[in-house]
């Protein structure tokens, strides 16, 4: 037994255990501490279920990196609180990453909610901050310099539906959909872009989140009689919807809900009349982006299920920092925001690029469509796993 | 305004009133006994139709089919809360009503954590009856329909037991005076439980039509139990006739409205009916005046 390790015996006997332990680690390990990159997440409340999967894409390419041997030689290590899906406490918890963790990066959180709040964190502290799970551009507008958009933007998401009305010729669209934040703006965007494709918006009236029943509004839709109907809603209301304009025999050619039949689980709620319904991912598994194929594989063995797109947004956007960093061989904050400014980066979602506010205009969504019980990407036509079956087929009694 | 649209409208809020009713009787059949606004009834709603959801995914059960189990299965988790819980408050305290709010507020609170527990936040529903029938111009959903129609036999039914035998009388005497009741040698012990056993029965009841309507996850039971107490006490808390009325106003008041008017609007009637009932009409339509 030499002295040290004497001395480490008598300190740990003494209760000086936190210091001894960093002693040691220093000692044995790595030369240099890891590079600390901080973030929230939404660990508990509304937000709970998806944020999950957007941690998940962050802790795959951490895992991964740190496999590979890391950045700059250094491990990474990710740190992150839980927001409680609440913008005051992650913005609480960003001054506090920044201030008293002293962390070397930061990335974004989970919702458009909670990034807009925090933004003012990574402007004020002048670090650059790729925001994965913002799809509103709304915060980006108010001239943020230093984060950037790493999700497509929300009103993307209909972009194929309009597309679709617009081949088949399908002239007069009825949207619905939960007032509330983000279908919201999706839906005050679907009459400037249905106007540039040419269609008619013959019905537009939004619903409150926890609506008690769907009759009244699918039976204003039926007299409103549209050719498509677009519902801007979550898993809860796009089944109440579905149901109410079944019973109420409202028969569009185009059935279109932006993300509740985005879940799989969408086909065993919904059964038979799932078949036809068109849905939107900004993702999806058979997609020749960079990495794709090893990401999904390496997904599912590290966590035994599937990543959904909040998992493919988290994963590229450490795929552009580390991308940042590597081409400036430093973690220099200027440096990394004026390559995320300016740089075209292939990820896992597509090819990363942003405009001059921040706004992602590399990404886009795709358009999906229950056929026979399952999912497949309809449109656009270069990621096509099968034809768009239209129109809509008649509700079976 | 053509007819048939106000006749498919008329169809629809009653229907819908259906629905309502169907969450509520249970509700009323508590209270009528023990005074006790029981605010776990939607959690047992919910409880009820995530099980017939699975009932129906995995072993292809239709509600219809499991609706005696889902009633027996009701009234023993009625019968456990009410054993286990409920009947440990010492009824005269001055602050029974007070603590067993709470205490129905603290089992729903638990029913929450045991449904997500069971069955996860995944929202569900049964695929079953979701059609309509086409009637000239006029649509009458399924599903609808059959809740309605449960929820009319179910407050017949309630009609005639508590008229007409003499499990009835005792249960309308204990609601009404508790101390004769009990000097007439009724148990008051065992008619709470059995209008615990009850209520419960026809929340689970409830449970298993309304999952062929909505989606629903183990937080939507509040939903429910607000759209009950908003038509108890529109009808009056303890009347039957007045549950069903009560019901069939705010149906054709969400369906009217909610054409008419705006979604938004036609979603807030409930509570601006319970409200304006509270204000002016505070023991319901059909309620009896609380001296």
């Amino acid at each position: 037994m030499n002295v040290t390790s004497r001395l480490t015996a008598l300190a740990v006997c003494g209760g000086l255990l936190a210091g001894v332990a960093a002693g040691s680690g220093r000692a044995g390990a790595a030369d240099q501490p890891p590079i600390v990159i901080g973030t929230t997440i939404s660990q508990t409340g509304s937000y709970a279920e998806d944020a999950k999967y957007a941690l998940q894409g962050y802790q795959l390419w951490v895992n991964q990196q740190n496999a590979k041997g890391g950045l700059l030689g250094r491990k990474i290590e990710l740190k992150y609180y839980d927001d409680a899906s609440d913008p005051a406490t992650a913005v609480t918890q960003y001054q506090k990453l920044v201030q008293q963790d002293k962390v070397a990066l930061l990335v974004g959180p989970y919702s458009s909610a909670i990034t807009a709040a925090v933004a003012n964190v990574a402007e004020q502290n002048k670090m650059p901050m790729i925001s994965p799970e913002v799809s509103s551009v709304a915060p980006f507008k108010r001239g943020l310099k230093w984060v950037f958009q790493g999700q497509a933007q929300s009103t993307r998401y209909v972009a194929g539906a309009i597309d679709i009305a617009k081949q088949n010729g399908y002239k007069k669209i009825a949207v619905t959909g939960e007032d509330t934040a983000f279908p919201r703006s999706i839906a005050q965007a679907i009459p400037d872009l249905a106007k540039e494709a040419g269609l008619e918006i013959v019905f537009n009236e939004l619903y409150p989140h926890n609506a008690s029943d769907y009759t009244a509004i699918a039976q204003k839709i039926k007299q409103a009689n549209p050719d498509a109907v677009f519902g801007i809603s979550y898993f809860p209301d796009s089944i109440g919807l579905l149901r109410a304009l079944k019973q109420a025999n409202v028969t569009p050619k185009e059935l279109f809900f932006a993300v509740g039949p985005t879940e799989p689980n969408f086909g065993k709620e919904a059964g038979k009349d799932a078949d036809g319904v068109l849905s939107t991912t900004n993702w999806s598994a058979n997609l020749k982006t960079a990495d794709n194929g090893d990401f999904t594989k390496a997904f599912q063995a590290m966590f035994k299920s599937n990543p959904d797109y909040h998992s493919a947004a988290n994963y590229a956007a450490l795929q552009v920092l580390a991308a940042a960093i590597n081409k400036n061989k430093s973690l220099d904050a200027d440096k990394i925001r004026e390559f995320m400014a300016t740089t075209k980066v292939p990820t896992v979602m597509g090819t990363y690029e942003v405009d001059s506010s921040g706004i992602q205009v590399g990404y886009n969504s795709l358009t999906l469509q229950w056929q026979g019980g399952s999912q497949y990407v309809v449109w656009p036509a270069s990621y096509q796993q099968k034809k768009p079956q239209l129109p809509f087929p008649a509700w079976t009694r | 305004m053509r007819p048939e649209l106000v006749l498919q409208l008329t169809i629809d809020g009653l229907l819908l009133g259906g629905v309502f009713a169907l969450a509520a009787l249970g509700l009323n059949v508590i209270f009528g006994v023990t005074r006790i606004v029981n605010l776990a009834h939607g959690n047992i709603v919910v409880l009820t139709a995530l099980s017939a959801a699975i009932a129906f995914q995995r072993f292809g059960i239709t509600p219809i089919e499991g609706l005696p189990v889902a009633m027996v299965g009701g009234a023993l988790l009625g019968v456990i809360i009410d054993r286990l819980i409920l009947r440990r408050l010492p009824e005269d305290a001055p602050t029974a009503e007070t603590t067993s709010l709470l205490l129905t507020f603290g089992v729903s609170y638990f029913l929450v954590g045991l449904s997500l527990a069971i069955f996860t936040g995944d929202f569900r529903s049964v695929a079953y009856l979701t059609g309509s029938w086409l009637v000239g111009p006029l649509s009458i959903g399924k599903s609808r329909f059959l809740a309605f129609a449960v929820a009319i036999v179910i407050a017949a039914m309630l009609g005639v037991l508590l008229r007409s035998t003499k499990i009835g009388r005792a249960l309308r005497a204990a609601s009404q005076n508790l101390d004769g009741a009990r000097a007439c040698g009724v148990s008051i012990d065992r008619m709470r439980t059995l209008s615990f056993g009850l209520g419960s029965a026809i929340a689970a009841a409830a449970g298993a039509l309304l999952s062929m309507i909505y989606a629903v996850n183990p937080d939507s039971g509040s939903q429910f139990t607000l759209i009950a107490f908003s038509v108890v006490a529109l009808g009056g808390l303890g009347s039957y006739a007045g549950a069903l009325l009560g019901s069939a106003i705010l149906g054709l008041a969400v369906s009217f409205v909610g054409f008419f008017g705006n979604t938004q609007l036609g979603a807030m009637m409930p509570y601006v009916v319970f409200i304006l009932v509270l204000l002016f009409r505070p023991s319901g339509l059909l309620g009896k005046s609380v001296a």
